[in-house]
């Protein structure tokens, strides 16, 4: 298959370009090819995010590129500059952010917000546009007679603006969604809706998917590949079942025995797993692995060098010393 | 307020009880173009024991979080009583009782005052209900720090300048001054990273033990309910329409919307497994 976007030692900062720097994503590299769902996976403040911002050109202010690249289908996104952004973003790469209530505009009517976007990339005028909405807003899973079209975001349940937030994404037929934390404000029964509508319409459409999240549930039934993110590195990637079922990285080991099942047994109750301790500071980074302060099974290797790529297995890399 | 004499032993009357609580709200024109009408409680009726720990779950829209604010006097049922540690509370939300629950929000970090200082979010409550000196409150919400586990030199910082984590902490301290009975948490633990929220399960289970309060949890997260409650409700469309011990509930829940519920979770979760 194809290869669509391949990102090469990303780095990205915020703050002073001299000193109290803080480097929120280091060198981080991967591939997508065309119609692949990949997963990271990481905490909060651990780059997520500002790696999705970095690759579209959406970094808030004070945050920057220092150093890599993001070549999507030939060319740069990094160097494009904001003009070719504006036709790639919405039209062949779009963003679906965590809170659909601030995505949306609160004075506009969902149709009128989704016409906007067609108008724009797909030059329609407004009649061709609002019934493309209709369209689109059908494949998302509302019904013909809701007038949904007709609704302002205030009058939808979470859910249902989180469907509009997807329609809008998919209405230009993008090769590529990034979904950033998509379910984390819905309730379980929702969530499960909403994953399975993504992984539906990546089947039906041939997206590629780029699924950001910190609860490794939602990565299943979406993810082919996982890629777990610590304090702006990639410490852990592979095929998604093998990441899950059996992590090789220590901080992977870790956050996922902090998830619960849901079958009552007496190992299972109080108190519950957790990794002691918190992120660290990424202004005041350690030399040597950002992990190996919380980390059970650290050696002294682990505070002097920085961790190099390893695979101990043939289609996995992690970055920890224990598989040298 | 309404002065009900004390109703025999403390230790046989629910902290809290509701009988009929109703509770209803009037929404503008949906886009339907219709005055809408929407009856969020509709009779509750609720006995939680001190100590006991209840989980308060059901589909978004069911009326949990009206009827944890109509405990913690927040909102004004329409109609029905509410009986805090043996006093009717009747209708004035202004009732010295409330003091006595205490309601964590999901988003605790946007209900702290951007301009105060961690002490101040956390001894604001003494300040209002007139209790000591200002060196004695600054002093009484240091301690509370301490027991959630916040660093010593996080007294002078402000809300901003702490992770989402470490804010769930300040709430629970805040949460903590003014010696609450019951605490309701509203999706406390929702949008946590999991080693934060197990991390603050933990500590909410330490101080529970310590303080011997009563916990309302308020959850879509089953997993977290199954660990952290013992008694469980289910609510739907304004009615409580389940109510069992935990492991009950588990092994196999009796009403259909609670069915819906576990089954959802768990087939959801077990796709980890397969």
């Amino acid at each position: 298959m194809a290869s669509l976007l391949k990102v090469h030692d990303l780095t990205v900062c915020y703050g002073d370009r001299t000193e109290r720097q803080i480097r929120a994503v280091s060198g981080v590299g991967f591939d997508l090819v065309e119609g692949e769902g990949i997963g990271i996976l990481g905490e909060s403040g651990c780059g997520k995010t500002s790696l999705a911002s970095a690759m579209l050109g959406l970094l808030p202010r004070g945050g920057y590129v220092l150093r890599g690249s993001a070549v999507f289908r030939g060319t740069d996104l990094l160097t494009l500059g904001e003009p070719g952004l504006q036709r790639i973003r919405g039209a062949e790469i779009s963003l679906i952010h965590q809170e659909p209530a601030l995505a949306l505009n609160p004075v506009l009517r969902v149709g009128d917000q989704m016409a906007e976007i067609l108008i724009a990339h797909r030059r329609m005028n407004s009649k061709q546009a609002r019934n493309e909405a209709k369209k689109v807003l059908e494949q998302v899973g509302f019904s013909v007679d809701s007038n949904i079209d007709q609704a302002f975001p205030h009058q939808l349940s979470g859910g249902q603006k989180q469907r509009v937030v997807i329609a809008q994404a998919i209405a230009c037929g993008p090769a590529l969604v990034i979904a950033d934390e998509p379910v984390a404000s819905l309730d379980a029964v929702v969530q499960m809706e909403i994953i399975n509508l993504l992984q539906s319409l990546r089947k039906r459409l041939n997206l590629a998917l780029i699924l950001i999240t910190h609860t490794p549930d939602i990565l299943v039934p979406i993810a082919q590949r996982i890629l777990v993110m610590y304090a702006g590195r990639i410490v852990e990637q592979g095929p998604a079942h093998q990441v899950l079922e059996a992590p090789l990285h220590p901080y992977t080991q870790g956050l996922l025995k902090c998830g619960l099942d849901l079958f009552p047994r007496e190992s299972s109750v109080r108190p519950l797993a957790s990794i002691p301790g918190e992120p660290p500071n990424l202004a005041a980074l350690p030399t040597g692995c950002a992990f190996a302060p919380r980390c059970s099974d650290r050696m002294e290797v682990c505070e002097a060098r920085a961790p190099i790529e390893l695979h101990p297995e043939k289609t996995r890399d992690v970055w920890c010393f224990k598989y040298e | 307020m309404n002065e009900q004499p004390l109703r025999q032993s403390e230790g046989q009357e629910p902290i809290l009880r509701t009988v009929d609580l109703r509770k209803g709200y009037t929404r503008g024109r949906g886009w339907r173009g219709k005055r809408q009408h929407v009856q969020s409680l509709q009779g509750i009726d609720l006995q939680v024991r001190a100590g006991q720990s209840l989980a308060l779950i059901g589909a978004s829209g069911s009326g949990k979080s009206t009827l944890a604010r109509c405990l913690a006097g927040l909102e004004r049922p329409d109609s029905g009583e509410l009986w805090i540690a043996g006093r009717n509370c009747g209708y004035s939300s202004h009732s010295r009782e409330f003091t006595q629950v205490h309601l964590i929000f999901q988003d605790c970090g946007l209900s702290t005052n951007p301009r105060f200082t961690a002490s101040e979010i956390v001894s604001e409550p003494l300040l209002i209900s007139h209790w000591g000196t200002r060196a004695e409150r600054t002093d009484r919400a240091i301690n509370l720090m301490k027991t959630v586990g916040l660093p010593a030199d996080a007294a002078g910082r402000r809300a901003g300048e702490f992770s989402g984590g470490q804010r769930r902490r300040l709430a629970v301290a805040r949460a903590l001054a003014l010696e609450p009975r019951v605490l309701i948490l509203d999706e406390a633990l929702a949008g946590l990273d999991l080693s934060t929220q197990g991390q603050m399960a933990n500590l909410l289970l330490e101080i529970q033990q310590a303080r011997a309060l009563t916990y309302l949890w308020i959850s879509h997260d089953l997993s977290l309910v199954l660990r952290l409650a013992s008694e469980i409700a289910v609510m739907d469309e304004g009615r409580i329409v389940e109510s069992a011990s935990v492991r009950e509930w588990f092994a196999g829940p009796r009403s259909p919307q609670g069915q819906d519920l576990l089954q959802a979770s768990r087939a959801w979760r077990s796709g980890a497994e397969r």
